[in-house]
């Protein structure tokens, strides 16, 4: 009896100790680098693009800016593709991306988007969020959107208004992209809402995954509500969704999502055979041109 | 990836966490505590299948030869800060004369408590199980007897909504197991195999569950041990 008591003993101490811990840190992905190389970057990317989608060196800015969180204050990195003189009339695509590495996973994603009408048609701005690539801090939901603020104050510093964002948020992405959207609180307010493969919450995915009508908050701080935040959202939005994504569903996500817009006008797009990401993704299963096409002329016509 | 995908796999420390509980009720005024550990079986990518490491501190007592009754801590859950309990009562229903297999079924209350009064939730459970005792061969011609058990729990999601007011579709979740137990003089160990939601779909959620059946269900493996005290000699 001795024996088990110290056994039960050892474990509630052991138990106790661990107590209140969250996932938090295991919801973010992020892989730290000591600098950004682009094309020659050789690591694990979602797909190749062909090198007509190449972008010239002179159109491409790698630059830092801080923003404080909290009590922090952090280091963002971003990349620019395009005429950073000319933002002050052009129409610029913030893409944020999702919950992988880096910029450099997403850098041809990026240069793609610098295709979309003609080529720098439009300036694309990515930025690292805090934790990924070299951009400094751990990530938290809050940061995450307190970084995003911090490009959009970048964009508005340069000539940008409102009604020239264009915001493209993709998986885990599309969390600042409905924020930002959804909010007046932030530097700017984009203009359109883009969203690829978008989370509907945190719940969504605590309740798909474990079966029973759980609160997310039995996991994590993170909510990720975009399935809510996304009633707020006026703008035209655009979505595209893989029919045959594994990860995050397009019936328990991006369906909800959809559905929960009440806008003034919503284009979806259901690809058949396109997967989460990678060389099944939806630019790839669409083919580069048309999902360009499809993003051209929503961001043109509406 | 890995590590999104195994800590959001980590979210199955509540989808039926926990082994069968007294398929044979203890001896009336016996008393056990109990720990056990693991569960579900993901695929970690750049690792391997893996069970999720659930566990769980018990004790039962036996308030009738035919009735125990039971609680159970979880302390995976415990260490995110969400306290999870499971109260109930194992009924023998029958036992053939020679005391050597019986049936039993036990009503279970999973409860869960988090930050918040929202966070509240209480889960009905309803476990069956038949067992059968086998005799393995010691030294000097002595018979030490084993358990041998199968059954089946049914877990009840009364909520009528999910998330974003979506209707809540499954509200019966079952899940089938088979077992043995090693036991000891006082000492028991319990081995389990659940296949757990074997109709259901485990495709396109965050966790790759491991399933014997590819795309419907998972498995479990749990390992549990048991000291009994007091009752019967």
């Amino acid at each position: 009896m001795k024996r088990i008591s110290i056994v039960l003993a050892f474990l509630g101490v052991l138990t106790g100790t661990s107590c209140k811990k969250k996932l938090d840190s295991f919801l973010f992905n992020n892989s730290e680098i000591e600098a950004y190389y682009l094309d020659a970057y050789d690591g694990d990317k979602p797909f190749d693009v062909p090198a007509s989608f190449s972008v010239s060196q002179d159109k491409i800015t790698v630059f830092s800016y801080d923003i404080t969180s909290g009590d922090e204050t952090l280091k963002i990195y971003a990349i620019y593709i395009g005429d950073i003189a000319q933002i002050a009339t052009d129409t610029v695509i913030f893409y944020c991306h999702g919950n992988k590495d880096h910029m450099d996973y997403y850098w041809n994603r990026q240069k793609l988007l610098a295709s979309a009408g003609d080529q720098y048609r439009y300036g694309i701005l990515s930025i690292d969020y805090p934790g990924y690539g070299m951009s400094s801090g751990e990530p938290t939901e809050q940061n995450m959107y307190d970084a995003v603020n911090g490009g959009l104050k970048w964009l508005k510093e340069k000539g940008l208004t409102n009604e020239r964002l264009a915001v493209y948020g993709y998986s885990l992405g599309s969390a600042p992209a409905c924020e930002i959207s959804a909010s007046d609180q932030y530097a700017l307010k984009p203009g359109w809402l883009i969203l690829e493969n978008p989370f509907a919450s945190s719940e969504v995915m605590a309740q798909s995954s474990t079966g029973l009508s759980l609160p997310s908050s039995y996991f994590t701080n993170a909510k990720i509500e975009n399935a809510e935040k996304i009633k707020s959202v006026q703008q035209p939005f655009l979505w595209f969704h893989g029919k045959n994504d594994d990860f995050l569903s397009l019936e328990t996500h991006g369906e909800i999502v959809y559905k929960n817009y009440s806008g003034e006008y919503a284009e979806a797009h259901r690809i058949e055979g396109a997967e989460h990401d990678g060389e099944n993704g939806v630019p790839k299963v669409m083919g580069f041109e048309n999902y360009l096409e499809v993003i051209h002329e929503f961001i043109s016509t509406h | 990836m890995i590590r999104v995908v195994f800590m959001l796999l980590l979210m199955g420390i509540v989808f039926s966490c926990a082994p069968t509980r007294f398929y044979r009720t203890l001896d009336e005024g016996e008393h056990a505590i109990s720990a056990n550990v693991l569960g579900p079986v993901i695929n970690v990518p750049g690792v391997s299948p893996m069970p999720i490491p659930l566990s769980a501190l018990g004790y039962g007592y036996g308030i009738k030869e035919y009735v125990t009754v039971f609680g159970n801590w979880h302390t995976t859950a415990a260490a995110f800060n969400v306290w999870q309990f499971d109260a109930g009562a194992s009924f023998r229903v029958w036992q053939n004369t020679q005391k050597t297999m019986g049936v039993s079924i036990a009503p279970v209350a999973n409860i869960m408590i988090g930050k918040t009064a929202s966070d509240f939730r209480l889960y009905p459970q309803l476990d069956m199980n038949y067992y059968i005792n086998y005799p393995v061969k010691q030294k000097e011609g002595k018979f030490r007897r084993n358990d041998f058990f199968v059954g089946f729990d049914n877990w009840f999601d009364l909520y009528n909504m999910q998330a974003h007011g979506e209707p809540n579709a499954v509200k019966w979740l079952w899940n089938t197991h088979v077992g043995t137990t090693f036991t000891r003089n006082r000492w028991s160990v319990q081995v389990e195999l659940k296949l757990l939601a074997p109709y259901l779909s485990n495709e396109d959620i965050v966790l790759d569950y491991v399933s014997p059946l590819g795309n419907r269900g998972a498995m479990g493996i749990y390992i549990g041990i048991v000291r009994t005290l007091g009752g019967k000699k």
